[in-house]
């Protein structure tokens, strides 16, 4: 987590705030693509994917980035709706992995 | 120069990325950082006129070229860097060309590369509020009322003249003895102005040498005489908008005073070495402490050029015609070097006030003025005394009186002690020794 450090410059409770704010982003992003997904809605998951590929990048969370990127892309494309929900899962489980290990860093 | 924060808006509805931006700008305390999430809530808020804006290009309410358009119609002054996930050459393009000042994406480093471009910005208003405030100065170093000092009916006349010069791009001609002020009275007609804004470029033309004026006033090309290295614009160029101010214009000589008549008329000039002519739009001030008109009946002053000179003539008053001035101008400078040189200011006792007055200044104001800072630093503090005034007097005529020498001889060196002081005016001498012109070509010729 050295992008984390790199990225409060010293100040723990900016830190904080964005691991917060990530956690809060990641949660709301999983539920997007869930509900996207059951209503077809292939702009809604690549909006979803669009608004936490820049957290993920901040934070060196670079496993999560790359789904995220894949996931906005190919929703844009005439890949099926059962490839993106594949995606999907893979994604919710990298961000519950991303999301424990920032916890750790929660002063 | 202001003290006003420099205000900053940040447009990111992504909640993390907008927190991450707001913070990192918000580290500088002269920034006043403001965060929206959408661009209705920036659109209620740009009458403030932000410095800057950082702008997402994707908002879910609008899109950035939309936004940036909105924003240069409210406040045209307003800086907008566009940030982006997308590295798109053509968007970024256009968005440049409709005046977004960067565009960013939205990478690892973009943190430093923001904070970069956003202190840019800020040290480019603040150049820009330099100049301006500059601009200001030197408006109200030449306020006219404040530069051509003075009480006398002479100097009022002459700040009419002045003022009536200022509405229209008239040519004006300022005649007045060495140090009677004609440059300051050029200065001040420029800078009070239309053209202000545009350059000022004033040439001696006696320091010009003959064979180099055409190549000084009109520029030449490269490679065309011996010396020409690269292409060089002329005065009249270097002028173009503003005024060009030809001092000593009667010192130039006749064989190029048909080509300076000619760009006059044609209101273009050629450079040397060129074939091309090219389009100038100056105002021109002239000064001369010659008779102009006398040296045209000499046949050494084209009429044509003479006329087309003219325009506006003013008139500058000798300072021995300006007594109520002396003491007035006096003063000024003092006030002036006093200033300038942070001592406290200083009086003069009427003795050296009597000493002022009692003198005649052939060389006018140019030398009140080196003569009061030279008492000012000779005297004590507070006052100046009349020991303190140094007069030197170039004037022959006292020298003349140690000789014994026949009527006629006195009246001969008198005649030409006044021609040299007057250059040469016949009808000026005339005048002041009130005799006839014929009288004073008599007396030369015999």
């Amino acid at each position: 987590m050295d992008e984390l450090l790199k990225l409060g410059g010293g100040d723990k409770e900016f830190v904080n705030e964005m691991i917060h704010l990530f956690i809060k982003g990641a949660n709301e992003c999983t539920l997007s693509l869930k509900i996207a997904i059951e209503t077809n809605d292939r702009k809604a998951i690549g909006d979803a994917a669009h608004k936490i590929a820049p957290a993920c990048r901040h934070l060196g969370a670079t496993k999560m980035l790359e789904l995220v990127k894949m996931l906005e892309k190919q929703a844009d494309t005439d890949v099926s709706i059962a490839e993106l929900g594949i995606l999907i899962n893979k994604l919710e489980n990298e961000a519950s992995k991303t999301i424990e290990e920032v916890k750790k860093h929660l002063s | 120069m202001s003290e006003k924060n420099f205000s900053v808006f940040v447009v990111e509805d992504n909640e993390w990325y907008n927190k991450y931006l707001v913070h990192h700008l918000s580290l500088n305390p002269d920034y006043e950082v403001k965060s929206f999430f959408s661009g209705k809530d920036l659109i209620k808020q740009l009458h403030t006129n932000p410095d800057v804006v950082t702008l997402d290009y994707r908002l879910p309410d609008s899109n950035g070229e939309k936004l940036l358009k909105e924003i240069k119609t409210v406040s045209p002054q307003t800086e907008v860097i566009i940030i982006s996930e997308q590295n798109e050459i053509e968007v970024a393009i256009n968005l440049l060309k409709e005046g977004a000042y960067d565009y960013m994406v939205k990478a690892d480093d973009i943190r430093d590369r923001l904070l970069n471009i956003v202190q840019n910005i800020r040290k480019n208003h603040s150049l820009q509020e330099k100049i301006v405030h500059l601009e200001k100065e030197v408006q109200k170093k030449y306020d006219f009322q404040k530069t051509v000092v003075g009480n006398s009916k002479g100097i009022h006349k002459v700040h009419e003249l002045i003022e009536k010069s200022l509405s229209t791009s008239i040519n004006v001609m300022i005649n007045g003895e060495t140090g009677t002020g004609k440059e300051v009275v050029a200065k001040a007609i420029h800078y009070n102005s239309n053209r202000k804004n545009k350059p000022f470029v004033a040439v001696n033309v006696t320091a010009l040498p003959a064979d180099l004026i055409e190549s000084e006033l009109f520029g030449h090309e490269k490679g065309s005489f011996t010396g020409a290295n690269a292409r060089r614009l002329g005065k009249f160029e270097e002028a173009n908008g503003g005024t060009l101010f030809l001092d000593e214009i009667g010192e130039m000589d006749i064989s190029f005073q048909a080509k300076l008549l000619r760009a006059l008329q044609e209101r273009e000039i050629t450079r040397v070495g060129s074939n091309n002519p090219v389009k100038v739009d100056c105002r021109i001030v002239t000064a001369t402490n010659r008779n102009l008109m006398e040296m045209v009946k000499q046949g050494k002053f084209r009429e044509d050029l003479y006329y087309r000179l003219l325009g506006l003539p003013i008139e500058l008053p000798p300072l021995r015609d300006r007594e109520k001035d002396i003491l007035i101008l006096a003063k000024y400078f003092v006030d002036e070097f006093c200033k300038e040189n942070k001592i406290p200011a200083k009086v003069f006792t009427p003795d050296a006030q009597h000493k002022l007055l009692s003198y005649s200044f052939p060389g006018n104001i140019r030398e009140l003025k080196s003569l009061v800072e030279l008492a000012v630093v000779m005297s004590g503090p507070n006052e100046i005394k009349a020991d303190d005034i140094s007069i030197t007097s170039f004037d022959p005529l006292p020298e003349m009186m140690s000789e014994e020498l026949t009527m006629r001889q006195y009246e001969l060196r008198i005649l030409k002690s006044y021609l040299t002081k007057y250059n040469d005016d016949v009808k000026k001498v005339a005048d002041k020794l009130d005799i006839s012109s014929a009288t004073i070509y008599r007396m030369l010729k015999e």
